[in-house]
This record gives C-alpha cells, structure tokens and sequence, in this order.
C-alpha cells in the first residue's frame, strides 16, 4: 500500500510492502519529480511491491511545489546531500538499499553510491556534466551577463519552451563533482540503461562510466528509443519502453537485493 | 595463471592458514554481450560483466560459503565463511591432491571474446532480413536474439587441487510468423565463432510458412512422435535432468532413487553425461571444484547405470564424484549436468518420416510446467505437422502432448543415428516415441 510521506523534509510516495528487507529510493532527473521518468518510478514501485521490496519516490528540494518558485537554489550537491540522508535514514530500517537514478539523478546517484548502497540502477544517467548542455561554458555572453548580476539566469528549455531560472551554484557545484571518480569507488553491482539514440545525453557517455567501473558486477543495456523513455522524434513516452526498463530494473533489484 | 584473475592457489594456502581447516577459493570473470529485435526492430543491446570469488572453508566436518568481489577485503570473506562453517552442511573433507585434467581444445575462441555488443547488430539485421526475403507470402519477423558469453575461470583447494579454464560460447536464435497461428524457429550456440545465423533467419522462415493453413486434429492415444533435438532437449531438460540429479535422488525425489542395476527405460536406450566431449557445449577438464569431468554412463541398453553428482552430494551419498560440480563465483557448487549424450541410435531420420503416421515436432512450449518429480508432462506441440501414410504433412493447429516421461522412455523409443545437434545440454538427434495427443 501507497501512502504520500515526508521524509528527510522530502515529500515522496512510501510503498513499504509487509516484510520487506530491502529498499529502492528513486532519484529523478532534472526538471522532472517524483511522478515523471515515464511514469515508470510508479510502475517500477508497483513490481518491486510483488517481491517485497519497498520504495521511495521522492521529489528532490526545490524541485517540485511549493519549491518550484526556487528551483535557482537547487545544485547537484544538494541533491546529493538529500539522498545521502535517504541512504543513511533508510540503512538503519532496512537491510539492504538500492538506488535508482534517472537522467541528472543518475548522476547524484553515481555520487552517493560509494556507501551504504547494495545496488544500483541507472536510466540514461548523465556521467560526464560538463559534456550536457548544463555546463557553465555552453551558456551566451547574454546569460553570463546575467548570471553575474542577478545571480541566476533564466533559460528555456528546447523543444517546449518552457523557461526556468538556475543559480550561480547549480554551476559552481556542477564544476565541482565528478561522476567518473565517483564511479572508480563504487562496489556495488550497477546495471546502465540508456537508449541507444539518446539525443539529450549520448550513450557514449555510458559506454565509458561502464568501463570507470571496477570489477563488480555491471550490465550496460542499450535500449531503443530516446531520452527518457520517448519516441526517436522525443515528442511522446512509448509505453513498450517504459515497461521493458521497468521489468529490466525490476529484475536487476530483485536479484541484488536478495 | 589466466590473466585478470586472482591467485587462486596463493588464495587458498592463506585462507586454509588463517583459518586453521581445509579452504577452497573459485574465481570467475565473466562477460556476456546480447543483443535483440523484436518484431523486426531493434530491441537492445546488453553488455556485462562481473567477477569474484567464493571461499568454502571446512572446519570441524562442516562447510561455510562466503563469497566477494574485491580481493582486498579477501580474509573478511573468510573470517565470513568461517562462521558459517558452524551452521553449515556436513562435509568431511575437500576433493584432494593434484589431478590430472583432460584438454578440452576448441573452447576458447578469441573472436567470441574480441566481440562488442555492436558487433552483433550486423548479425542480428542479417536474421531479420532472411526472414524478411519472404514477406510477399506473409512472414514476420517475430524476435531475434545473439548472445555471446567469455568465461575465465579458476579453482583451487588447500589439499594441491587446481584448475583453470577458459571458454567462449555464442549462440542465437529467431522467431518467424505467418498467418494464424504459425510459427517457425531455429536456433543454436557454439563454443566457436562459426554459426551462420542468417541461416537462422532462413529456416524460421522456411518453417512458419510451411505451418501456413494449420488443420485441427483429432486426439490420438499412444500416438507416435518424432521430436527434433530442440523438442527432445525441451522435454529431457524438465522431466529426465532432475531425475538423475544425485541430489533429488538422495533427498528420494527421484523416481530412478534405489533403481541402479534396474532396466528403467527401453532396451535401446543410453543415456551418457560426456564431460569431455569434443566440441561440446558443456565440456570442461574439471568442474567448479577441481574434480575431473569424465565420461558417465547413466543409463545403458535401458539399465540404469549412476546419477550425477557433485563433490558434497557424493560425500554425503557415499557415492563416486562424477564431475559434475558447477557454480558461479556467488554460489556453492550444485548438480549440473555436462553433455547429455542420448545414444544407440539405430534408424535414420528420414526412414522414420517415410513410414508415415507420426507427429513431426520441432519443439515445445510449457516445458517448465512438467513435474520433474513424478515425470508427468503436457506441453504444447509448436511448429509441428501431422505426417501421413503417404507421406504429405499437414501443419497442425493446436496440440498437447501428454504423458509420463518414465512411462514413455520405458515403452518404444527410437533414436535417430542422424541428424544429430546440440540443443542446450543435450546431444541427440530426433528421438521417436509413443505419447497421448490431445486436441
């Protein structure tokens, strides 16, 4: 049974089956919440429940009403420091942990992984930031101007033109972080899907967060489709998309959470 | 030493020092590459690896597992598996000393292990255009798959037991439709980089239109049928594997349990576990514990000759190891079996179909729904024609095969001397025996 929660000051749905061991805490991407990656973290939520594993998915600070108005404040340390805390809160009522990051919080995944976490899982995870159209150095003389005065700079986001405003930190603490030396620390087993013809982030950058890795056990699946689960034109989810990562993702939880 | 795996030997001698008994360690590095398209269309590509080691120590008559994947954190493993010992299955000793080991050559294919997953869309594309060739008579590509796996092992016991293999396997198969109700498939694997799998595409294609216009039938009691390799792995796999599995066997969860001497199946039936088959599928020098695989003669002229069994389960059986201790680096060693050589074969394939008055099968869905304990069996006929006196074949729309598999291997069974594949476990060419059909 599902119940809206708020934990660590963090609102998500809490699905808590009886006698579960395990958990899986899922992390969206940016400018996405709790309810979007395709709708898959529900759907997800839903055939993890069937093997007793609980989940939380949750909306990052800043990320979701009534934070929307400040989503400037939002960087990928804090998101970072907001899953820590989930990992650290959980560890103590669950046995095992896992996380699943998508898009942007496949990165903040990446960078909490190192400890506490038994496995994890990655849709189209952005591993190399300053390769994303995010980085500091792709923004206009215009929106450095106004980065610098104001402290924020509003952007439009390509394709639906919807605009939404970043702060000098969200880009101070994106040059600060790296994925891939993060990824050389991590133990646990890590499986990576990313559709092949990603037009947002390139499958490279997965290919080559596959090889940082150690020796763990890693699976990297190229899928079809685009970024986030869309259609090659990015236009619409494919519903065939979303069901086979969430059967893949379902699975890979099942046997390293055992 | 096989490079990018640890030092099992040195592993073992400090696990059995720090823990003051006997230790074995198995390492494995494993990769795998798959890749598929679902109704002509690309699907994914998958790439994976991992590797590890297992530690059993045996202290005090008992056996603790532990297992871990970084090398650093080794004597935790063991301090892990120690502890375990304490609650762990009885088991006087480890297998001992130094053994010989057959070669097993051909295993390694370094082409197989050189492969990317995008090595493979090339291929893939390949089956799905030889099925695509026959459009114009209504074939569609259904699935397509290839995968493609390298395997280094290495095991190695405080008693001087220790051996390492490497082996490349690939394999792949499609799925072709046309029309209501009929498909075709064709698949296989290989330890070598030498199947042609546009010729997959082909032969799918080729069965799902000959399957074109299936026909209702008629139940037959004891009706004869001739299985294709794939069937006959289909049905063996379910029914006779866990029969012979030594450990079904000693819990008396077999119905061959107490049998051996027995005639348990037809007179021209043999059954052999070929370990060290050339060319086989599941031929190794050794298995996961360090015991020489062999040649086990399970069943001969219908008498049923030995179980297989894995190092802990003959202990506990007081039976002789055959060899057949298999396990990832995560697990302890279970029962597997190696190549099941079915033999004495006497006719040949196409003699069988000129008689007439038989089910031609190519193979079987629900297989995992047979009882592997009492050997009772319904599964679903696919791909498969009713064979007339004359000689003409008729596709067949929908039939059940029903049946006890001690019942049927006991009754007329023939094994073609022709025709022979590797299906999975199985070496066999087309097997004819008598079953209930139901419409």
């Amino acid at each position: 049974m599902e119940r809206l929660a708020r934990v660590c000051g963090l609102e998500g749905f809490l699905q808590e089956p009886a006698g579960s061991r395990a958990i899986v805490l899922m992390a969206h991407g940016f400018r996405a919440d709790k309810g979007k990656e395709g709708g898959g973290f529900a759907l997800l939520a839903r055939e993890l429940a069937k093997a007793r594993i609980a989940s939380f998915r949750f909306d990052f600070r800043y990320t979701s009403p009534p934070g929307w108005g400040d989503f400037h404040r939002m960087s990928v340390l804090t998101e970072k420091e907001d899953l820590s805390r989930l990992v650290r809160l959980f560890r103590r009522r669950f046995a095992r942990v896992g996380v699943l990051g998508a898009s942007f919080g496949g990165m903040v995944a990446l960078l909490c992984a190192g400890r506490g976490v038994e496995s994890l899982a990655l849709w189209y995870p952005v591993s190399f930031p300053r390769e994303t159209r995010a980085d500091y150095n792709r923004l206009g003389p215009r929106e450095r101007g106004e980065l610098k005065e104001a402290g924020r700079v509003t952007l439009t986001r390509r394709g639906t033109g919807e605009k939404y405003r970043l702060g000098r930190r969200f880009f101070s603490d994106l040059a600060k972080v790296s994925p891939l030396s993060a990824a050389r620390g991590i133990s646990c087993p890590v499986l990576i899907m990313h559709p092949r013809r990603d037009g947002l982030v390139p499958i490279g950058q997965s290919e080559r967060l596959l090889r940082a890795l150690g020796s763990q056990r890693k699976k990297l699946v190229l899928t079809g489709g685009n970024h986030g689960w869309k259609d090659l034109a990015r236009v619409r989810r494919d519903p065939a998309l979303v069901g086979k990562a969430v059967l893949a993702t379902a699975a890979w939880f099942k046997e390293t959470l055992r | 030493m096989i490079k990018g795996l640890p030092d099992a030997e040195a592993l073992a001698k400090r696990a059995a020092k720090s823990s003051g008994g006997e230790a074995e360690v198995f390492c494995e590095l494993g990769r795998g590459i798959s890749a598929s398209a679902e109704s002509g269309a690309f699907s994914d590509i998958s790439e994976e690896e991992k590797s590890g080691f297992g530690v059993r120590i045996v202290l005090r008559g008992r056996a603790g597992f532990s297992f871990g994947n970084d090398v650093s954190k080794f004597d935790a493993v063991v301090a892990q598996a120690v502890a375990l010992s304490k609650f762990g299955t009885i088991l006087p000793r480890l297998p001992g000393g130094a053994e010989k080991y057959a070669r097993v050559p051909g295993a390694f294919d370094k082409k197989i292990d050189a492969l990317e997953g995008r090595d493979l869309l090339g291929r893939l594309k390949g089956m799905v255009d030889e099925m695509r060739t026959l459009r114009d008579v209504g074939v569609r590509p259904t699935w397509a798959g290839i995968e493609a796996t390298t395997s280094r092992e290495a095991v190695a016991n405080s008693l001087g037991a220790y051996m390492e293999f490497s082996y490349t396997e690939i394999g792949g198969g499609a799925y072709a439709s046309c029309g209501e109700g009929s498909t075709g498939f064709e698949g296989k694997e290989s330890r070598k980089n030498d199947l042609d799998f546009e010729s997959f595409g082909r032969i799918a294609a080729d069965r799902a239109v000959e399957g074109r216009n299936p026909q209702k039938i008629e139940g037959v009691k004891a009706a004869r049928i001739l299985l294709e390799p794939q069937a006959v792995s289909g049905l063996l796999s379910n029914t006779l594997l866990p029969a012979i599995d030594g450990e079904n066997v000693l819990h008396a969860n077999s119905r061959l349990a107490g049998k051996i001497g027995r005639k348990v199946f037809a007179a021209n039936l043999d059954i052999t576990d070929d370990g060290l088959l050339k060319g086989g599928l599941g031929s190794f020098p050794g298995d996961s514990e360090g015991v020489p695989c062999a040649k086990t003669q399970v069943v001969s002229k219908g008498i049923l000759k030995s179980f297989l069994y894995d190092w802990e389960t003959a202990m506990q059986a007081k039976a002789k190891p055959t060899g057949n201790g298999f396990r990832g680096f995560s697990g302890r060693p279970s029962i597997s079996p190696t190549n099941i050589v079915i033999g004495r074969g006497s006719a040949k394939r196409d003699d069988m179909l000129s008689e007439g008055g038989l089910f031609l099968v190519h193979w079987l869905s629900g297989t995992h729904t047979t009882n592997p304990f009492s050997g009772e069996f319904s599964v679903e006929m696919k791909n498969s024609f009713l064979v007339g006196k004359d000689g003409g074949k008729t596709p067949v729309k929908y039939g059940l095969i029903v049946g006890n598999i001690f019942d049927v291997l006991a009754d007329e069974v023939v094994v073609a001397r022709d025709c022979v594949e590797k299906a999975k476990s199985f070496v066999t060419g087309p097997v004819m025996l008598r079953a209930d059909v139901v419409a």
